[in-house]
């Protein structure tokens, strides 16, 4: 099973249990930057209790395992499932769920909907935006290379600056966003 | 210290290649972008997968796999070693 039939086995079950959910991580931020390869499929999901969650375990039990221990991310709080493909190549898809962090609400209420021909379905992507803010908190050298390619290739003037400054004077990433600009001046 | 002759060649052609990489890919559609990551994901288990197996002078492709896992869930303790704790019982 390739990462498109797996990321569309998880999808269709998300849409059968009525999850909502937004696909983030390295294939949202290669949707609006540059496209590079990633080993996992990243997606938050809005959950009132986890018995949806059992129920989606259920649904996928013959091409994923959900692996022991569930994490918690230090910096949101956001509980996250990691899920590995039973096929090969041995996928990961990492389930998170959306917590009550200020931000993280906000960019799940931005989701919008791309259509994707593999997938073979529209699928729920975080904004451009949200992905250069949530990347500058991360802030680790991949993380800035993505803000980096989402900001070349959109530009400033396509995307609403003042939301993300907004955000990143709050997070207080403003230096690492300033520093990006001016990588990129060149390019615009 | 002799400062290296090459180095504003070589800082020069690494701008040239970014600046061909934006370019490009302003030129594709979202979708068309999202399938290229797809696929360059899916490429590069190969490649894992194909080097796991030369290095450790492995035959089959399961015990590949195994290797390739292995190495992956090592990657994912050192990169996450502060970003992720258990979610106690």
């Amino acid at each position: 099973m390739n990462l498109y039939q797996l990321a569309s086995r998880v999808i269709e079950a998300l849409e059968a249990e009525s999850i909502p959910y937004m696909v983030v991580g390295a294939l949202s931020s290669s949707v609006f930057g540059v496209p590079r390869a990633t080993k996992d499929v990243d997606i938050v999901l809005q959950l009132l209790t986890r018995e949806p969650l059992r129920r989606l375990e259920t649904r996928l039990a013959e091409v994923v395992v959900f692996d022991p221990p569930v994490t918690f991310e230090t910096l949101t709080g956001s509980v996250r499932h990691i899920l590995t493909a039973k096929t090969r190549p041995p996928f990961i898809v990492e389930l998170f769920e959306l917590g009550s962090d200020l931000f993280a609400v906000e960019r799940f209420s931005r989701r919008r909907s791309e259509w994707s021909s593999q997938i073979k379905r529209q699928v729920f992507l975080q904004t451009a935006e949200d992905v250069i803010v949530q990347k500058l908190r991360w802030g680790r050298p991949k993380d800035l290379e993505d803000v980096k390619d989402v900001l070349a290739v959109q530009t400033p003037a396509k995307l609403d600056m003042d939301y993300i400054t907004r955000w990143c004077e709050i997070h207080q990433t403003s230096g690492h966003l300033r520093s990006v600009l001016a990588e990129i001046e060149p390019l615009l | 210290m002799t400062a290296d002759p090459n180095r504003d060649a070589i800082k020069v052609l690494q701008e040239a290649i970014y600046r061909d990489k934006v370019l490009r890919s302003r030129a594709m559609t979202p979708a068309e972008r999202l399938e290229e990551a797809l696929e360059l994901s899916n490429d590069i288990y190969a490649w894992m997968l194909d080097g796991a197996k030369a290095q450790c002078g492995l035959r089959s492709d399961e015990e590949g796999w195994v290797e390739v896992q292995r190495r992956l869930q090592t990657l994912r303790r050192i990169h996450e070693s502060k970003l992720y704790k258990p979610v106690a019982a």
